[in-house]
């Protein structure tokens, strides 16, 4: 007999869901975190003075006035302006062979006040880049989120009742339960999903679709560059010295050219030759959702305006446009909390997703597959949140002028992260979910108390979500220790 | 048992077939998709470069639906070949050399 459409594309949805789900988790929770990636670095950052005392301009002069003595010799500079969300400028730029990127105290311009910490950054890079080397974390990234499509596209064919599901959960049903939770969890946000997926692929487009960008513009990199950055001035160094003009009239000029919106980024090439160029890339935040739309040149020596370009092509605007969707610098606080619950409950449909592959076949034969990957859900599930929440208490606990202090940060999340993994392995899988999310629950709640009592508005939106998410981990944990206690 | 097995070793083959028409089939598609799509718009440089590429990242998801829809295997693999070769043949006549 011929199996139905409907039942071809469940399958598809299951096993594509399957191979991929771990990876789309991990991913998923580190673009959610990203959602606050300015937020996360202030907060990882408490040497930081309150944010209503920094004038941006004055904290990207201080910036480059250090950067001019102690970074000379980079070819370039990349900051990134101060403003309310995160009171510092975050530079980029050479030293010998290694990039320093680094928070620059607005005070003093330089980066030593501040605990060295990779922040906030470390979930957006994560969520792109999974810590693997140029280009194969971007590639497997890449494929992920085409897989994403694919999987959400097959699961809308598999259920035929979208409506339905918005109002249809039943508690305490064992597998009709966990289906009923991904099911809503899914319809819920349907829309988000399938454009955070789609968007996120078109992100990495270059690496995973460069032929209609090669069959144009064959090894003509410039010609591509000049394109896609207009107003992008490349200007070879000249070899004779030369000094900065003052900054702060050009600042004043990029701000009066780009209200109502601010300042985002400013590139300086060849900072201390002659040939030197200033490059101003605007936030879309007051004017629409699309990247880099307006982007001013000025010749370094002088500050006088080489090129702007404002984007007006309408299938590049499209292209910026569905850019800014996905990394929603556009978005004001409110828009921005919607995207954070909306990734948690993407997080939360593949966790269900994944689980419920177990629990369908949990009545039936239990091989080898069935105890791999049962196991190694509960070492993802419960592992990964648990793991991030450990790169917070990492950032607080370790001592602020360590050394490579940074790196031990990153190192605590994937050595905690392999060692839940190791112990949901070696232990059965319902002691090893009651361990698991008890360690969660008190991650989040190490999180809470480093977090203090809350004040400022950071602190009240940490204190909320790690508070959200002691509730939720501590009830997974009293459910998982009750059906512990029932099998012996 | 025997028939069984060999019914299994069957249906193994053909899911294989189809993931690979799938996967590898369907971004040869979407490649071919993105070259004859860049050739043939009218458009200025990047703005038929972007186009191309949009259509290319909705055509991989759609062959690989596709694969998985059709009666056999077979037929999954001729229609991601008939399609290769139409986007192709486009993508040359546009003067596009491989």
């Amino acid at each position: 007999m011929k199996p139905t459409f409907r039942a071809c594309m469940a399958w598809l949805h299951t096993w594509s869901g399957l191979t991929m789900g771990w990876l789309l988790l991990a991913m998923t929770l580190a673009g959610t975190l990203s959602v606050f990636r300015p937020e996360i670095n202030t907060w990882m950052r408490p040497e930081l003075r309150t944010p209503s005392t920094v004038n941006p301009d004055m904290a990207t002069q201080t910036a480059i006035q250090w950067l001019s003595i102690h970074a000379a010799k980079s070819p370039t500079w990349y900051l990134e302006a101060a403003n309310a969300r995160a009171p510092y400028v975050q530079a980029l730029w050479l030293e010998g062979d290694a990039y320093q990127d680094h928070a620059l105290d607005p005070q003093t311009g330089s980066p030593s006040p501040l605990r060295d910490t990779r922040g906030g950054d470390f979930f957006y890079r994560f969520h792109f880049e999974l810590q693997l080397p140029y280009p194969w974390g971007r590639l497997i990234a890449a494929v992920a989120a085409m897989a994403l499509v694919l999987i959400l596209l097959t699961g809308i064919i598999a259920h035929k009742r979208i409506f339905l599901d918005f109002f249809t959960f039943r508690p305490n049903k064992g597998q009709r339960s966990w289906l009923d939770a991904h099911n809503l969890l899914g319809v819920a946000a349907l829309p988000f999903h399938l454009m955070i997926a789609f968007t996120g692929a078109l992100t990495l487009a270059n690496m995973l679709m460069p032929w209609g960008l090669t069959t144009l513009y064959h090894q003509d990199f410039s010609a591509l560059e000049h394109d896609f950055n207009p107003a992008g001035i490349e200007r070879p160094a000249s070899g004779k010295a030369g000094t900065l003009a003052p900054i702060g009239p050009v600042l004043a000029d990029i701000n009066h050219r780009f209200a109502p919106n601010r300042l985002i980024r400013l590139t300086i090439s060849n900072p201390s030759d002659a040939a030197s160029v200033i490059q101003a890339i605007a936030a879309p935040s007051a004017s629409g959702v699309g990247v880099e739309t307006h982007t001013l040149s000025y010749d370094g020596t002088t500050g006088t305006l080489l090129a702007e370009h404002k984007e007006s092509r309408p299938i590049m605007g499209f292209y910026r446009f569905l850019y800014g969707l996905h990394v929603a610098h556009f978005a004001p606080v409110f828009t921005r909390w919607l995207y954070f619950l909306s990734g948690l409950g993407l997080a939360g449909v593949i966790a269900t997703g994944l689980h419920l592959w177990t629990s369908k076949r949990c009545q039936r034969h239990r091989g080898f597959g069935f105890r791999l990957v049962e196991r190694v859900n509960v070492g993802m599930i419960a592992g990964i949140p648990t793991a991030f929440a450990c790169f917070f208490l990492a950032n607080r606990l370790l001592p602020p002028s360590l050394a490579t202090r940074a790196q031990i940060e990153v190192q605590t999340v994937f050595c905690v992260w392999a060692i839940l993994l190791l112990y949901a392995a070696v232990r059965p899988a319902t002691v090893a979910w009651r361990d698991l999310l008890g360690m969660a629950t008190l991650a989040c709640l190490g999180v809470a108390l480093l977090n203090g009592l809350p004040v400022t508005p950071l602190q009240i939106g940490v204190g909320v979500t790690a508070l959200s998410l002691i509730c939720l981990f501590s009830y997974a944990t009293w459910r998982m220790a009750r059906a512990t206690k029932e099998k012996s | 048992m025997i028939s069984s097995f060999a019914l299994r070793k069957h249906a193994i083959l053909g899911i294989t077939a189809r993931v690979i028409a799938g996967v590898g089939g369907g971004y040869a598609s979407s490649a071919l998709l993105a070259i004859a799509a860049a050739s043939v718009l009218p458009l200025s440089r990047p703005e038929a470069a972007i186009l191309s590429t949009l259509l290319a990242l909705i055509c991989w998801p759609v062959m690989m639906i596709l694969c998985f829809s059709t009666r056999t295997a077979v037929h999954a693999w001729g229609a991601t070949i008939a399609f290769c070769l139409v986007v192709g043949a486009v993508a040359i006549l546009a003067g596009w050399r491989p």
